[in-house]
């Protein structure tokens, strides 16, 4: 790898990593969810600044190019975040959907309830 | 169990049908005076919720639109708390006359099923289909009836009658978008007993089927998908009695 590029990967994964600090630290971001990016930016870091490792991965697997493999990782982690990101959007609409049937059931009982009650 | 007087619900999900719902209220007044009728209002957007405000009927106001399986499993869960034995869904768009819900009852009545499913082809009536609905309905009276390991011809139909024992399972566990064939499977894998009767159906009053042609390769991976997944699930249980 290159100097230039060496530096140019440093910097960005660095600076994802940190923004996705921020992001928690401001409650933008769960920290439940955080993990995962960090995590991902963390590999990114490390992949970036320790040049020897990445021929070394590539060697262990068979890949000739060795930044194929850091997009294979790269690609690999986006689709665990993407899947991740769908599991929790489903448990969402799951406690939507039971918070919404709670509020119908409670309106409905408050309603008779409420014309029974004098001064109501 | 069988009760000699049982408690019956009418479950009547209904999602901006101003135009039908007040005669599907007065349709069951007339034809089964002792059922309460529970309309929930799936968050309409029209005059439903006023059409259907009346005294004896139970109005359950959804603040979001939560789709046909979420709008049942609202009146269903009322209908447990509310101690009924038994719980008829039907249609808020009129398709299904309310003079059938009689014989649509009776298996669960006499203790013979947990879940009566009103067929539109368990007879032959005449029922005009295009040809691409009726091949998916033979494909998902196929899958439905070999993962349920019952026969149900009118795997789509949404007028049926539950036990309080099927009642209690649903309101834990009700499928979502297109959920009728799903439905059947889990209930049949949790071990409720499914029947099917013959009914009539009334034409649509008003709307469209909610299925169109575009969205109709969606919706047969999506049942066959979903309700071979519930085959595979272990059995649960459901809401308990307190």
């Amino acid at each position: 790898m290159e100097m230039r590029i060496q530096i140019i990967a440093i910097t960005a994964s660095a600076g994802l990593m940190l923004w996705v600090l921020h992001l928690i630290r401001q409650r933008i971001l769960r920290a439940e969810y955080g993990i995962i990016w960090l995590a991902g930016t963390a590999a990114l870091v490390i992949v970036s600044i320790w040049r020897g490792l990445l021929d070394r991965i590539a060697n262990l697997v068979g890949v000739y190019y060795a930044p194929a493999v850091l997009l294979l990782v790269g690609i690999f982690f986006g689709i665990l975040g993407f899947l991740h990101m769908t599991v929790a959007l489903s448990r969402l609409a799951d406690q939507q959907k039971k918070l919404a049937q709670e509020l119908a059931l409670l309106q409905e009982n408050l309603n008779r309830h409420g014309s029974d009650t004098p001064g109501a | 169990m069988a009760h000699v007087n049982p408690k019956i619900c009418a479950v009547i999900p209904a999602f901006n049908e101003e135009d039908a719902i007040g005669l599907v209220l007065d349709d069951l007044a007339a034809n089964c005076p002792g059922v309460t009728a529970i309309v929930v209002d799936d968050h309409s957007t029209d005059a439903t919720a006023e059409r259907a405000h009346r005294p004896g009927t139970v109005l359950l106001s959804l603040p979001i639109n939560l789709g046909i399986g979420g709008a049942v499993q609202t009146g269903l869960k009322y209908a447990f708390d509310h101690g009924f034995d038994i719980a008829v869904q039907v249609d808020g768009d009129g398709q299904h006359p309310a003079d059938q819900i009689g014989s649509l009852v009776e298996p669960i009545r006499d203790g013979r099923a947990d879940v009566v499913i009103g067929s539109r082809f368990l007879e032959a009536q005449g029922y005009r289909i295009r040809r691409g609905r009726r091949a998916g309905i033979s494909v998902l009276r196929t899958v439905v009836s070999s993962l349920a390991r019952v026969t149900v011809t009118d795997t789509t139909s949404g007028f049926r009658a539950y036990s309080r024992r099927a009642v209690s399972f649903l309101a834990e566990y009700y499928p979502q978008d297109y959920p009728e064939p799903e439905a059947i499977v889990e209930l049949a894998r949790n071990g409720l007993h499914i029947t099917e009767i013959s009914v009539r159906m009334n034409l649509r009053k008003g709307g469209q089927s909610s299925i169109g042609a575009r969205d109709s390769v969606y919706y047969m991976v999506k049942v066959i998908l979903s309700a071979a997944l519930a085959a595979t699930r272990a059995p649960v249980v459901g809401r308990k009695d307190e």
